[in-house]
């Protein structure tokens, strides 16, 4: 299922002294079934745009079609026409919000600040209860769910979420979302304040999750070097506009535009450009270790054999 | 949908008034509600309506945004002027007669000196809150209370639990924000349903919101305490309250408007 966003614009505060222009004009094509980071600097629109996918922040204009559902279009209750909207009208743009967040699972910064229930079972069922499932079918999706985050269910299943470690507690709460069984996946920074081990752990699981479930992620993140070794498409946003779209490879070579709108390139990449200034010439679209690792022995490999 | 609460209605341009001290200003208000209570002429009234007029332009606040802080006690003044009206017995003859409605003359007398002085009183106090900030009001408090700390009063303990409350209200606002979104992510619903539904759906905002309130006060009584905070004792300031020669005008004129009260 694909996502098409068309003209997207959003302003906060309009027509106040603050007014801002969050999201300018942005046209994306997303197809189901990609990996796809996104990248910006603070204040660049990324959040904004996550959440319209959601249905969370309704656009000043534009629309957004999520798998042939309009989820932009008459979801606008303002103030001045409040008494036009029916209730039956209200009522199938609610139902119309919860087929959008069956398909969309978005996961918000820090989620284990989240977690309210006395279990984690609990807790993790509050998603798939509130789609209106029945118990057996809810039961069966919070065991899955915990399985695919690394959480064995008969041991966690009735802990308290608040006796966990932050990165369980971490991994609880993405489980929340995947517990409602999205066709697209969002998260915003989900490795944010984890240590190395988990941040690796987490996001090996949203890779394999993509990879066996055919989810669509979409990755929010600062790190690089992370968006370099798993994400297959970049999107790169600065002040509300997108102004790199495309695989990791072609996006980390435009090194002087990226450092201009105050982002980076994975470290690989700045090691690569010195390499071929000095004279050594190797694949400038190496952007991970491992590649980097491959070509440079094959390099030394040659060399030795010349000598 | 939490944006648009604005908390603390401090209004900043830079003032006359604004430039006062607080001490003075909070003192100042206790007079002026004080003198609304003690007349009850109606030239009086005009004193006190000309006096508030010449703050309200010196303190550069426009007059429709003080007149926007009246709208939610509207209702207030009418109940209070709809009461006095109906339930103030005079001497004379009614004025209308009607079942067991008496109005008499008495009693729309005292409604409307009652709905002027709700209406001068909150512009007086919003005046204060307008061109005040919230951090040199809890200042002001905490010097105008200082003399009852000999009797056991935590002067400074106390200003310094408001100063925290009001620095925390914007945080957490932008918190409940966060959570309800997060839970609306994952299908919470907190805009439909019953009274009961309601309250129960509200219990996984609360929730979370009561522990990173928790959390956020532990943090910041670790983060006070590593700055070796100990109270208020032998503590000195970033900004030293001083009276000014603008101080010393605006009691003159204090003193001049009570005087012109008491002799009304």
């Amino acid at each position: 299922m694909s996502i098409k966003i068309a003209e997207l614009t959003h302003v906060y505060d309009k027509n106040t002294p603050n007014e801002t222009i969050a999201i300018d004009h942005i046209n994306l094509v997303i197809e189901s079934g990609e990996f796809i980071g996104l990248i910006g600097h603070t204040g660049s629109g990324k959040s904004t745009l996550i959440q319209q996918l959601n249905g969370l922040l309704k656009p000043s204009s534009g629309e957004i079609i999520v798998s042939g559902y309009n989820i932009t279009d008459g979801l606008d209750i303002s103030k001045s026409n409040k008494k036009r909207v029916s209730k039956a009208e209200s009522r199938a743009r609610k139902k119309r919000l919860i087929e959008v967040r069956k398909r969309v699972g978005l996961v918000f910064q820090y989620p284990e600040y989240q977690l309210f229930e006395e279990t984690i079972e609990k807790d993790i069922a509050f998603g798939p209860y509130n789609l209106g499932l029945q118990e057996a079918e809810v039961k069966k999706r919070v065991r899955d769910a915990m399985q695919t985050v690394g959480l064995d269910y008969d041991t966690y299943k009735d802990r308290s979420p608040f006796d966990l470690s932050g990165g369980q507690k971490r991994r609880v709460a993405i489980a929340g979302v995947l517990a409602m069984k999205p066709e697209v996946l969002i998260l915003d920074e989900p490795t944010a304040g984890l240590d190395p081990k988990g941040r690796d752990e987490i996001l090996y699981q949203i890779k394999s999750l993509h990879e066996k479930e055919k989810l669509t992620v979409i990755i929010v993140s600062h790190s690089m070097e992370d968006m370099a070794k798993i994400s297959e498409r970049l999107i790169v946003m600065n002040k509300g506009a997108v102004v790199l779209d495309g695989t990791p490879k072609d996006v980390f070579r435009n090194i002087e535009l990226l450092e201009d709108i105050g982002l980076a390139v994975p470290q690989i990449s700045y090691l690569v450009k010195a390499l071929n200034e000095n004279g050594i010439s190797i694949d400038a679209s190496i952007i991970t270790v491992e590649e980097a690792k491959t070509a440079l022995s094959q390099l030394l490999m040659k060399k030795g054999e010349l000598c | 949908m939490l944006r648009d609460i604005t908390i603390g209605q401090y209004y900043s341009v830079p003032s006359i008034i604004h430039k006062m001290d607080p001490r003075f200003k909070i003192i100042a208000s206790m007079l002026y509600l004080v003198s609304l209570f003690l007349i009850n002429q109606i030239i009086a009234y005009t004193a006190v309506v000309v006096f508030i007029g010449i703050v309200i332009k010196l303190s550069k606040v426009p007059v429709n945004f003080i007149m926007k802080g009246l709208k939610p006690v509207f209702m207030l003044i009418i109940f209070a002027f709809v009461i006095n009206v109906f339930l103030t017995t005079g001497t004379g003859d009614p004025l209308i007669h009607a079942g067991f409605i008496k109005i008499y003359p008495e009693g729309v007398e005292r409604a409307f000196f009652m709905a002027i002085r709700l209406i001068l009183l909150i512009i007086g106090t919003s005046l204060l809150t307008l061109t005040t900030s919230p951090i040199e009001l809890t200042d002001g408090i905490e010097y105008l209370l200082s003399p009852f700390k000999r009797i056991g009063m935590p002067a400074h303990e106390l200003a310094m639990m408001m100063t925290i409350a009001l620095r925390f209200i914007p945080t957490l606002l932008e918190e409940t924000d966060k959570i309800m979104k997060a839970q609306m992510a994952r299908g919470a619903d907190f805009e439909s349903g019953n009274l009961m539904n309601r309250a129960k759906a509200l219990i996984p905002l609360l929730v979370p919101l009561f522990i990173s309130a928790f959390r956020r006060a532990d943090e910041l009584a670790m983060a006070m305490e590593a700055r070796c905070y100990r109270g208020g004792e032998g503590r000195t300031r970033m900004k030293v309250l001083k009276y000014s020669s603008r101080d010393l005008y605006g009691s003159a004129i204090m003193i001049i408007y009570l005087t012109t009260c008491i002799i009304l």
